[in-house]
């Protein structure tokens, strides 16, 4: 459940709490100089504070922590999947250890407009390509690729902003992975909410075999775009 | 040097330098003696830091936790990782390298010699050795703070199977350093024990039998005991942990047949003799505290000692009263609940002994001493708020709630803060040989004292309203954001930063006191006691001519003398003392 | 050397006011700590920590009046010294004129002095232990027959609860499977399942005012009889990770028919693959 409700107040007004500020800051010689963080660029910084824990500084990720590369997926994708998971339409299956982890995690995050900050953040940054985790045939990949999921994800495998497929080239091979078994398994894209999924899950089912999966990952998280 | 007839080992050992006057190299001064005074201020100076440290993790924390989704002043966004970073490392700080170096180590190296009339520990470069393994510790601990990953935020019980597995806790190396950090702790602390131990039984002075031994000494030395007893175990539980962390065993994995409870009994049986640890030196603090400044002689020196004795046995088979809804065999909670509340007994026996030794006394509210009276009083609520969490089934509701913080503080508190400033206000002449500010040392003492209640009754109350421990931010739980509660959470936060700040009143009075401040004699307080007979502060060797000691150490206000004290060491032979016809 | 030392044996001057004052106030002691006793045995007292919480399953009145004999008992000692230790602050402050007495006795005139309240704080304890194990026991050590059982699966840092369904049988194909909202019937007895996929957790509901951890690894039951319908929070109460905080579920407490809607829609959409969460 997610509690939009702005965070109710005490009976001790803002004036004493500021004051009580002024005074720390006071004595303590002044405070730090990005206080007020009014300009976009930095409250954007600020939030992604929440998911640095996992998805690290420069969106690198952390497989330790189940958590993704994110650096330079694109905005609109990132807002959509965490409000996918605000809505319990992602990440909400008994099985998916991984959504179950991310899922509180957006509740740092009080509504749309910190959605849309964090996710221009993340955006801007740019994707970390890691070594495979994995062994796989990355020209199979590639056959495998083009012929099953170009068509919406692109052949660089830049993905499609119309149609809420988001950028390949460049994720981390396991996260691929554990993807593509959930949405085959349902874990990820069955709700009747889940526009995207229900589009996804049957193109999983394309790929014929681990093998076929583990190529495919291996291919992307490789993949390097002509335009980089 | 040579004025008795059979030198104890603390008096003979020949370290060369205590008969050389030349100046030392600084570094070899400040950085390399043996001199237990030196080494104690090394502790002293170190747990001050480590203090601050931890304090301002409190502030922050809490300020999170009134105002929640601001940053908070002077530190920024606190996310749920470093939420969780610094409420463990405020209580790991706050125990282990506050209380234990300031209580235990800084006041018991200053103390025994001085008090059992010693010039020296009995193994003073194990004592160097101690406060270095202290001192690497105290680093490798600041250290983890800032590695990948973060500091280790798994709470300072460090739970398995949360600490044993990166993947779970998300710090892989914040949370091996954490364990190295506390492990070395300890290492510190048993070299320090055993110090402190052997000086007080082979080198006291001539004539000091054991009800001459002033308290302080007797309650750091049951201390001791009790930590060497009840260290081991949770010792060879951190290397398991260590193990389980870094070379893939499983001791408290339950996938592969480990036990994650099993920590929790090692940790316990550690950790529940670790709050008498600390609290023992503070009590023998105000044991010496109290009598000095309300003339009066401590009343029943044999029961406080026996009941002292008593809790610390008792103390060993109360555990699993913060187990009893872990999972242990539900009975089992019958058995440790029972012996919990009867721990109320000897606590209970040595708070009359206090009381009752203000009883017809002349009290002078000196800041020492208003440190050790605001002991009893705080210390009263922790303990009679400790009834309840020992009850079984009143645990049920309170157990990881505010309720356990507000009793928890409500004892550490006086333990840990009020009793090392009464140690520190009390013998700051003797270490410094200079006096404190006795006004700004009363508007720190109010301030701290005020704050601190205001910080810690709200939260009782959003304990028993079902705020529990250890959660970043309430307002996912709508139960929890009822403006009562909120009100009561920001209440106990603005109290926080004054007190916080009210420190900065007593940093400056004792750092400006230690250079500029009022000269002190010998012995300001006519104190019984063998430490004020040396000069202030002692030299190495501390007594120009080693005492011996004719009587108990809180003879104050006796009918037969002309001035109200009698010390230790004075020689009945001194007959111009007595009155002639009160003589004997 | 030994002849002056101050004999223990001399008679002080201040001991016998003080044998008679303390003779006098732990009688007193013994009355009112008796009177508070009874008092609490035929008065319902559980209203007052309700006042701050409700008390909303059968046996939390049980352990609110538990709190509150232990208030009262402990109370009693808490406000008896504090009174004690302000009078003697002030009867004995120094000021001019003023000296203070040399007490010298036999150790064992003190243990007489410490033995009077030192039995009524073990008479006060036992009182407590009693009352505290009783209470216990109802809660941890036994349980009603159910009238329905739910699992309760904690991970990082979610809950899954599964509800039995039409049925009234876990493990079936009609079971309901819910993350973070838990749905029982109201004045029916619940058994639960406790379990753990990875760390400690803790189910607590401070409204049901019952808390247990979950121990990966292991099944824990437990049981609860809700009295009255309403929503209300499950918090974790055992340090779990990061998401320590972030793991709120909802406890929805339902009348007969509230809960027949419920287990009517868990039934149209467990038909959904892969178990579909019904919200």
């Amino acid at each position: 459940m997610y509690d939009s409700n702005p965070v109710k107040r005490g009976r001790l007004g803002s004036s004493t709490r500021v004051a009580a500020a002024l005074a720390l800051a006071g004595l303590l010689g002044g405070c730090h100089p990005d206080q007020k963080l009014s300009a976009s660029a930095d409250r954007q910084k600020q939030l992604y504070a929440y998911c640095m824990q996992c998805h690290q500084a420069d969106g690198s990720g952390s497989k330790l922590a189940g958590a993704p590369n994110i650096g330079g997926l694109d905005a609109a994708y990132v807002e959509l999947q965490l409000t996918k998971w605000k809505d319990g339409v992602r990440g909400a299956h008994p099985d998916d250890a991984e959504g179950l982890r991310m899922r509180p995690m957006v509740r740092t995050l009080k509504g749309a407009d910190e959605f849309k900050e964090v996710a221009a953040y993340v955006a801007s940054l740019s994707t970390v390509y890691a070594a495979p985790a994995l062994y796989g045939d990355q020209d199979n990949g590639a056959k495998l690729y083009q012929a099953s999921c170009a068509s919406c994800h692109g052949a660089e495998g830049l993905g499609n902003v119309a149609m809420g497929s988001p950028r390949l080239a460049g994720r981390n091979d396991w996260y691929i992975v554990t993807q593509l078994h959930k949405f085959r398994s349902g874990v990820r894209g069955s709700d009747p909410r889940d526009a995207q999924g229900a589009m996804m899950r049957p193109m999983a089912m394309a790929l014929p075999d681990e093998q076929a999966i583990r190529d495919v990952a291996v291919y992307l998280s490789q993949l390097k775009p002509k335009e980089m | 040097m040579a004025s008795h007839s059979i030198p104890a080992p603390g008096h003979s050992e020949p370290l060369g330098h205590h008969d050389a006057h030349h100046e030392e190299h600084w570094f070899l001064k400040y950085c390399w003696s043996v001199d237990h005074k030196m080494i104690a201020k090394q502790y002293m100076i170190t747990g001050l830091f480590m203090a601050i440290i931890g304090g301002f993790f409190a502030y922050v924390f809490r300020w999170q936790l009134a105002f929640p989704n601001e940053p908070v002043p002077l530190f920024g966004v606190v996310t749920p990782a470093s939420y969780n970073m610094m409420i463990t490392q405020h209580g790991t700080i706050m125990i282990f390298y506050v209380a234990m170096p300031l209580l235990l180590a800084a006041f018991g190296n200053y103390l025994i010699p001085l008090m059992v009339g010693a010039d020296d520990m009995v193994f003073p470069r194990l004592n160097r050795a101690s406060y270095q393994v202290f001192l690497i510790s105290c680093i490798i601990l600041i250290w983890s703070f800032f590695v990948p990953g973060g500091g280790f935020g798994g709470a300072w019980t460090s739970y398995p199977p949360l600490s044993a597995s990166a993947s779970y806790n998300l710090t892989p190396s914040g949370s091996t350093l954490w364990l190295l950090a506390v492990a070395l702790e300890f290492v510190a602390f048993l070299m320090g024990g055993i110090n402190f131990i052997v000086t007080a039984m082979n080198a006291r002075a001539p004539g000091m039998k054991f009800e001459d031994v002033p308290m302080a000494v007797w309650m750091i030395v049951i201390a001791s005991i009790m930590f060497m007893m009840s260290v081991g175990p949770l010792f060879a539980g951190s290397v398991l942990l260590l193990m389980d962390q870094n070379f893939g065993t499983h001791f408290f994995d339950p996938r592969t047949g480990g036990d994650p409870v099993l920590w929790q009994h090692l940790f316990w049986f550690f950790g529940h003799p670790e709050v008498y640890v600390v609290l023992l030196p503070a009590l023998g603090f105000m044991a010496e505290i109290l009598p000095v400044f309300s003339r009066k002689k401590l009343f029943g020196y044999r029961t406080l000692l026996y009941s002292s004795i008593g809790t610390a046995c008792l103390s060993f088979f109360v555990w699993a009263h913060h187990q009893f809804i872990a999972g242990i065999d539900p009975r089992m909670a019958n058995v440790f609940a029972a012996t919990t509340v009867l721990i109320s007994i000897p606590i209970a026996e040595m708070m009359f002994v206090f009381i009752a030794t203000l009883y017809g006394s002349a009290i002078q509210f000196t800041v020492p001493m208003l440190w050790a009276l605001s002991f009893l009083a705080e210390f009263l609520v922790g303990g009679v708020t400790g009834i309840f969490l020992g009850a079984s089934g009143a645990d049920i509701h309170f157990h990881d709630t505010y309720f356990v913080l507000a009793h928890f503080h409500y004892t550490f508190f006086p333990i840990a803060i009020i009793g090392s400033f009464a140690g520190l206000t009390y013998w700051f002449p003797k270490m410094f040989g200079r006096h404190l500010n006795e006004f700004w040392g009363k508007v720190h003492f109010w301030i701290t004292v005020i704050s601190f209640n205001f910080i810690w009754m709200p939260l009782f109350f959003t304990g028993i309203m079902g705020d529990h421990r250890r959660i970043y931010s309430f307002t996912n739980f709508p139960d929890l954001m009822t403006p009562d509660r909120v009100l009561l959470r920001e209440i106990s936060s603005v109290a926080t930063a004054i007190m916080g700040l009210a420190q900065l009143i007593f940093f400056a009075n004792f750092f400006y006191s230690m250079y500029r401040g009022r000269k002190a004699e010998a012995n300001p307080y006519n104190a019984n006691t063998l430490e004020w007979q040396c000069p202030s502060p002692p030299p190495h060797g501390n007594f120009a001519e080693m005492p011996t000691v004719y009587r108990a150490p809180y003879e104050y206000s006796h009918p037969d003398r002309e001035t109200d004290f009698w010390p230790q060491h004075e020689p009945p032979a001194g007959a111009g003392a007595l009155k002639p016809e009160g003589a004997h | 050397m030994a002849e002056h030392r101050p004999s223990p044996d001399s008679e002080g001057s201040g001991w016998q006011p003080l044998a008679r004052s303390v003779f006098f106030t732990t009688t007193l002691g013994a009355i009112i700590v008796v009177s508070v006793v009874l008092f609490y045995i035929f008065s319902g007292g559980e209203d007052y920590i309700a006042r701050l919480i409700p008390a909303l399953s059968s046996y939390a009145g049980d352990i609110d009046h538990l709190i509150l004999l232990i208030a009262a008992l402990v109370g009693f000692w808490f406000f008896a010294a504090l009174f004690a230790f302000f009078v003697l602050l002030f009867k004995y402050r120094a000021r001019p004129g003023h000296k203070a007495s040399y007490l010298a006795t036999h150790e064992h005139q003190l243990e007489t002095w410490i033995a009077w309240p030192h039995w009524l704080v073990i008479a006060c304890d036992l009182v407590i232990i009693v009352v505290a194990v009783k209470v216990w026991h109802m809660v941890k050590q036994v349980a009603p027959p159910p009238d329905t059982t739910v699992r309760i699966i904690a991970q990082q840092w979610s809950w899954t609860f599964r509800h039995p369904g039409p049925d009234n049988k876990l493990d079936t194909a009609d079971d309901i499977v819910t993350i973070d909202r838990l749905h029982v019937p109201v004045n029916k007895v619940v058994h639960f399942q406790l379990r753990s996929k990875d760390v400690l957790h803790d189910f607590a509901v401070p409204v049901f005012r019952l808390k247990q951890d979950a121990v990966p690894g292991r099944t824990i039951t437990g049981w609860f009889k809700p009295t009255r319908a309403g929503a209300w929070d499950i918090q974790c109460a055992e340090i779990c990770g990061i998401g320590h905080g972030l793991m709120p579920a909802r406890l929805f407490v339902e009348t007969p028919e509230q809960h027949a809607a419920f287990l009517d829609a868990g039934a149209k959409s467990a038909q959904l693959p892969g178990g579909q969460p019904i919200y």
